[in-house]
């Protein structure tokens, strides 16, 4: 059943507590409930069967008898009013206020349970997703990004994981913006704990959104059909660190068959954490270059949806006029802007400062690249004195007792 | 008949007198020995009758009573065996009374009246020459530590007839006197400890090592395996200045009372080096047991204990650390007994950031958050506070290995540490204090007075680096050796931003 024919199904208002029974329990397959409604045409239709004329057919067998054991023990009238009371939200995909962005994928799903809101369809969304494992580079990356789409009102879509998605998620939200969770367990869990803060900040600037049951703890099964959620709900999907085999790259395989667009993050060769990126760009992914690139070419591939009349966002088409050409220009010309960018300091601190990259290094490894290039080096002890003198002037970050990078 | 032999008991590392009190006189024929003697004691009248027996000795069929006095004072050790024969010897008329007055006897009897080894002669021998005692009569092969004491005469001897000879006839040549000259000891028992010239690369490692050395602070070293943790530490010992006579007696004490001395040796000359498995119990570190022993940080005494893969080691363990640390000895008290041992020792410790190693490294590294934060989560935090330095070493490469250059040689790094060690005896002269790590933060303000500009830089760092109080204190302690290593009466900038990259509570610990 195809997403335009769930469409025609009509159900009016009093039968919600059937289809909230068809949602209920969280292995039910996808393709089952719409089967269902297929063969009985209505939820309360498919209550008002018996068990064996419900197992009958190719659904998947465990879902349906998980189904029946729930229609057996519980009462979903008092279940469903126990639900709407529980201040958790539930759309289907008849309803008018359901993604439209999801009708367009292969097999939407036919309930989402979210808190907060659900992403409006007049903004453009953006899915940033990554490694939960991520370095110190990919979790900088993560910042740059979601806090500049957080600043132009673009929505930063993603799955609450650790690493690349809280990272990003985290900054849209602290630069004004908002962001949608999208949970592989009931949007009423938590998952992963470490990020609660983050998961309550959802809740207010943005949603927590679930195709799961309230209630369902995350197993592995269930990451890869939200993954396909995660990418349905944005406009183009950002991977700015994966490791050649990945969850992340589930991700964009749907996004692909969803027709996406992707961008991906280069990274060193040799990586692990960018193997996966460089390979996706091997495979004609769009280069991801810097934020205010990436915003520039978001805005123009769909600048027909902002001019269509639809209420779009004013001030996108400046943005390309004012950011783009002073910041991202000057990334373009290369090394006379990175000095320009540079900050004040002496000959021995900027010395040090030229060396250091968003890949941590130790004073030693400084010092030798210092030798290399002929540079008169402080010496172990004393490049370590500049580089803590960095940290002070906020120019360095000390990642463990030994390493350095640039902030 | 009733006749007084001295011996003594361990109490800590310190010993105490023992009157051993035998009395034969007529009526049922038995042996009793009383004054809380512990099982060892009470075995020893069977060893005893066998030896004299086997001497061709006859024991009188009478009633025998040896008495341990003081009698309120718990005491186990064999090494009673001796001094209850001579007493017996005694009271039996077999050797004069007179004889056997003003010597001490001390050893463990075999059946066939061989005398063997005993725990804990050098400080019995202290505390006799403390007594007045001038004549010592101890197992042979304790005899040579015992010898270091001055002007007391020990004989070593190795079988009963001999010492029942010599106490009958007083001949030189039946026990010769055992000769020690400490000087002469401590210059031929300074025995090989390995040169940091072997670790290359690694530099700063080497510099938090001398910090380590001349301020007496506590160092945690992390980094993948096989980068020269354990070499590392294996060489701090080769920085201390040499052991002084009093504290080499001290520790040739508490080897004695642990029965770990070396055959043969008299005295512990060097700096030792302990480092226990991880699997060690935290009785085995701290001391303890049925009959008081120290612990391996009392072995590590003026030295060091070594703890590598630091997480590894049980919470008891590492928990049990906690007072000696701060107090420089521990305290052990059981029903039986309660005894102090000495343990003042530079805690050196070393780890991998994560379970397999390669953390911060990403592309090696496929441990979870989870995992490390496991890891990471198992040293405690108290221990964590007691460390005043951090620092990581990294993989080196193979040009490093292979190449000729040698790094920075022990000498240097000795010559820095010496001259931080004057200087800290100037400044805490007729003070607690011995060592910058000591600093309590009180007297902190007084004795690291900061200038303008370096007060300022603090604050700075107290803001940037989100410090707490402790490791504000522990920056100052830091900074002070390292001002001391280069002779600077002043903490400078550069001081405090060294001591600074040390600090070991960066958010990688959280």
């Amino acid at each position: 059943m195809e997403a335009d024919e769930l469409l025609q199904i009509n159900v009016p208002e009093c039968e919600r507590p059937y289809a909230f029974w068809l949602v209920s329990v969280p292995w039910i397959g996808q393709g089952a409930v719409p089967a269902l409604l297929k063969a009985f045409g209505s939820p309360e239709e498919i209550y008002k069967r018996s068990d064996d004329e419900l197992r009958y057919g190719k659904s998947r067998k465990n879902g349906i008898e998980a189904l029946l054991e729930y229609r057996r023990t519980h009462d979903i009238f008092s279940e469903y009013e126990r639900f709407l009371k529980s201040g958790m939200k539930l759309t289907f995909v008849w309803d008018m206020d359901y993604p439209g962005r999801l009708l367009h994928i292969p097999d939407p799903p036919i309930a989402l349970f979210y808190y907060g809101n659900l992403p409006e369809k007049d903004r453009l969304s953006v899915a940033v997703i990554g490694a939960r494992m991520c370095s110190g580079y990919g979790a900088k990356l993560a910042g740059e990004l979601g806090s500049e789409l957080g600043k132009n009102g673009v929505n930063v879509i993603s799955g609450m994981a650790a690493g690349i998605d809280g990272i990003s998620q985290m900054a849209a939200l602290s630069s004004g913006g908002a962001s949608y969770g999208v949970l592989g367990s009931g949007a009423d869990i938590c998952y992963p704990e470490s990020n609660r803060t983050l998961y309550e900040r959802l809740k207010e600037n943005g949603g927590i959104i679930s195709s799961y049951p309230p209630g369902t703890k995350a197993i592995a099964g269930f990451f890869p059909p939200r993954n396909r959620i995660v990418s349905g709900l944005a406009d183009a999907v950002v991977v700015l660190e994966a490791r050649a085999r990945s969850g992340t790259l589930i991700t964009v395989n749907m996004a692909l068959e969803q027709g996406r667009d992707i961008y991906a993050a280069p990274g060193r060769l040799g990586d692990e954490l960018s193997a996966g990126c460089n390979g996706l760009i091997g495979h004609g992914a769009s280069v991801y270059l810097s934020p205010e690139i990436f915003m520039r070419d978001l805005f123009e591939d769909h600048a027909d949806r902002l001019s269509s009349g639809k209420p779009a966002i004013a001030f996108e088409k400046n943005y390309i006029r004012t950011n783009f050409d002073s910041a991202c220009d000057k990334r373009h010309r290369g090394y006379d802007c990175e000095k320009e960018r540079e900050p004040a300091l002496d000959e021995s601190h900027l010395n040090v400062y030229r060396q250091l990259s968003l890949y941590p290094q130790s004073a030693e490894e400084i010092d030798e690249k210092l030798r290399q290039q002929k540079i008169l080096s402080p010496g172990e002890t004393g490049i370590c004195l500049i580089l803590m003198e960095l940290c002070l002037d906020d120019l360095a970050i000390q990642v463990s007792s030994g390493q350095f990078c640039r902030k | 008949m009733f006749t007084d032999t001295l011996s003594a008991t361990l109490q800590g590392i310190n010993a105490l007198m023992v009157h051993v009190e035998t009395d034969i006189s007529n009526g049922m024929p038995m042996f009793n020995i009383v004054g809380s003697p512990g099982s060892e004691i009470r075995e020893a009248k069977d060893r005893v009758r066998s030896a004299l027996k086997n001497n061709g000795i006859k024991i009188p069929t009478a009633r025998i009573t040896v008495n341990l006095s003081p009698g309120d004072l718990r005491k186990d050790s064999t090494s009673f065996d001796l001094p209850i024969t001579i007493g017996m010897l005694t009271a039996m008329e077999y050797i004069p009374g007179k004889n056997t007055e003003g010597i001490l006897f001390l050893g463990e009897i075999g059946l066939n009246g061989e005398i063997r080894a005993v725990r804990g002669v050098l400080p019995v021998i202290m505390a006799a020459a403390k007594a007045g005692i001038k004549e010592c009569i101890v197992p042979l092969d304790n005899a040579p530590e015992g010898a270091v004491v001055p002007d007391m005469t020990v004989r070593g001897a190795q079988d009963l007839k001999s010492v029942i000879e010599y106490l009958l006839t007083f001949d030189d040549s039946i026990l010769p006197r055992v000769n020690a000259d400490p000087d002469m000891l401590f210059e031929e028992n300074s025995s090989f400890i390995p040169d940091f010239g072997d670790v290359r690369g690694q530099e700063r490692a080497k510099r938090a090592a001398v910090i380590s050395a001349a301020g007496f602070h506590s160092l945690l070293m992390t980094g993948p395996p096989g980068t020269g943790k354990s070499m590392i530490a294996r060489r701090i010992p080769g920085l201390l200045p040499p052991l002084t006579l009093s504290e080499s007696l001290e520790l040739t004490s508490i080897y004695s009372v642990a029965g770990k001395m070396p055959k043969g040796r008299s005295l512990i000359c060097n700096r030792t080096f302990q480092a226990p498995h991880h699997t060690i119990t935290g009785r085995a570190l701290v001391g303890g047991g049925p009959v008081p022993m120290p612990g391996i940080i009392s072995l590590a005494h003026r030295s060091v204990l070594f703890l590598d893969e630091l997480p590894e080691f049980g919470r008891d363990a590492i928990e049990s650390l906690r007072q000696p640390l701060e107090e420089k000895s521990i305290h052990i008290n059981r029903i039986k007994y309660s005894v102090e041992y000495p343990a003042d020792f530079i805690l050196i410790c070393a780890m991998n950031p994560c379970p397999c190693g390669y953390y911060p490294d990403r592309n090696r590294c496929r441990c979870s958050e989870n995992e490390i934060s496991r890891y990471l989560g198992k040293i405690s935090g108290p221990i964590l506070d007691r460390i005043d330095l951090c620092t990581e070493l990294r993989a080196v490469e193979l040009g490093e290995i292979k190449g000729d250059k040698k790094g920075t040689g022990s000498e240097q790094m000795r010559e820095m540490v010496a001259r931080a060690r004057s200087m800290q005896k100037e400044r805490f002269k007729g003070t607690k204090y011995r060592f910058n790590a000591d600093l309590k933060a009180d007297d902190l303000g007084e004795i690291c007075r900061l200038g303008k500009k370096e007060d300022e830089l603090m604050e700075n760092l107290y803001r940037k680096l989100e410090l707490s109080a402790r490791s504000y204190h522990r920056i100052l302690r830091v900074a002070r050796t390292i001002a001391d290593i280069e002779e600077s009466a002043d903490i400078s900038c550069a001081h405090l931003l060294e001591a600074a990259s040390y600090r070991p509570d960066l958010e990688y610990f959280r």
